[in-house]
């Protein structure tokens, strides 16, 4: 035997199961010897006859996995549409969670603004890898184990996502607006009537009031545009592009700087903070500083998503001439 | 004109599963695996060897085929035998085959419009 073909017979017999191995080896050679005979007959050299045979067997792995009827993909028909919900699943909720867990730890020892940052983008690459990962390890184990045909969730029409029903959903604009315009309305009543008083019975602001010479005024005007741009989707029907773009980029107008002050220090008026920590909290600033970072990042990520996932239904009702107008069911 | 590849595809479906047929029925009168090759690259249903090969083991495991190594030869070879479940197999092949083809050729001949129209 020839140390092509004895080559040939060992990759494929080391990549069928030891059951099979002596059976599979001894057809295999008897095959090569056909084919090879038969080219030989045909004129061939014997190198030529021994060649030509080992090519029409083709990729050893793969007459092995058709010998042994293995799969040769890591995730079969059956199982890829749950790994691919799955999958969905985990991105839409481990991932943005655990991040938002990083970002506070990070806060509340005290990282600044890059090093947060550097956590939280390290953080959701890593946790992203690492799910992807052990979910493929698990699907491609199931994919091999006897049974798992039969394990596999029957799909279930239930299982469908939302439709394209699209449409501005009353319920949502007017939370939207009331939304917009209460954090609008807080802005100038912080400064004039806040909870907490000085000695002499004047009220202290929760916000720097230096800052109603700079940022302030731009706080307000993104609130009070954001609740005409609900306003105006709602009478639009729906998301459309143009109403998407507009919304992040108010979003952002007010969380950059909410956020960036935040984690400066210098949007807190220090002389309430400093009636917090003489009222026993002794981390007022960190923590409080931390929790509107938090929080801002949170609903206005949120708010961004939201309407992006909401955008390809919308544009598709409106397509379809069926826009939302009053009649959409609330809620 | 068609593109090559696309009726390739097709053919390649529509001959998939006919291979079992032909291998039932030629191993009636016992034979080898490349004795088979031979005879259906003959009768123009080309297969390849490394997808025969493998076929037959399977057959062979779904006992619609008997194997044995004849050793009376030079050199070893496995012979193969279609069983009694494996002409039955090819019987119930069978009939669905002419059935297709049955179905096929009426929907061919009939208008096939008006047999849209005929649906309540």
């Amino acid at each position: 035997m020839s140390t092509l073909t004895s080559r040939y017979i060992t990759a494929v017999s080391r990549a069928v199961p030891d059951s099979q191995r002596s059976d599979v080896e001894a057809e295999v050679a008897a095959a090569i010897a056909d084919l090879s005979e038969a080219k030989l007959d045909g004129g061939a050299t014997p190198e030529e006859a021994e060649r030509s045979a080992l090519l029409e067997l083709g990729d050893p792995m793969r007459l092995a996995a058709d010998y042994s009827n293995r799969p040769l993909h890591l995730i079969g028909p059956d199982h890829f549409p749950t790994y691919v919900r799955l999958l969905k699943v985990l991105a839409a909720t481990v991932l943005p969670i655990a991040t938002l867990a990083v970002i506070v730890a990070k806060l509340l020892t005290g990282a600044d603004a890059g090093q947060v940052a550097a956590a939280a983008v390290t953080t959701l690459l890593q946790l992203a890898m690492q799910l992807a990962f052990w979910v493929t390890v698990v699907f491609a184990i199931i994919e091999r184990s006897p049974g798992s045909k039969a394990m596999h969730p029957k799909w279930d029409p239930s299982m469908l996502p939302d439709s394209p029903t699209g449409r501005a959903r009353l319920g949502d604009t007017v939370v939207s607006v009331l939304l917009a315009l209460g954090v609008a309305a807080y802005l100038p009543w912080q400064h004039f009537r806040s909870p907490f008083t000085s000695l002499d019975g004047s009220p202290i602001p929760t916000l720097d009031p230096g800052l109603w010479q700079s940022w302030i005024p731009v706080l307000l005007a993104a609130m009070l545009a954001m609740a005409v741009l609900e306003i105006l989707r709602y009478r639009a029907g729906g998301w459309s592009v143009k109403f998407v773009s507009v919304n992040a980029a108010l979003n952002l107008l007010f969380a950059v700087p909410v956020i960036w002050l935040a984690a400066a220090g210098s949007l807190l008026e220090p002389a309430f903070v400093q009636r917090l920590v003489d009222a026993g909290w002794a981390n007022a600033d960190l923590q409080l500083n931390a929790t509107i970072i938090v929080v801002t990042a949170g609903v206005v990520l949120w708010d961004v998503v939201d309407s992006l996932r909401k955008l390809p239904g919308d544009a598709a009702a409106l397509a379809l001439g069926t826009p939302g107008q009053g009649t959409a069911i609330p809620g | 004109m068609i593109d090559e590849d696309v009726l390739a595809g097709h053919q390649q479906e529509l001959r998939r599963g006919t291979v079992v047929m032909a291998a039932l029925a030629t191993l009636e009168t016992p034979g080898y695996g490349y004795g088979l090759l031979a005879v259906l690259e003959q009768s123009g249903l080309s297969v390849d060897a490394n997808t025969l090969y493998p076929l037959l083991r399977r057959l062979e495991k779904q006992g619609l085929l008997e194997a044995e190594w004849d050793t009376t030869e030079s050199r070893p070879r496995k012979m193969y035998r279609t069983s009694d479940s494996g002409r039955a197999l090819l019987k119930r092949l069978e009939s669905e085959w002419n059935a297709l083809a049955g179905s096929l050729n009426n929907l061919r001949t009939t208008d096939p419009r008006k047999a849209l129209k005929e649906l309540p």
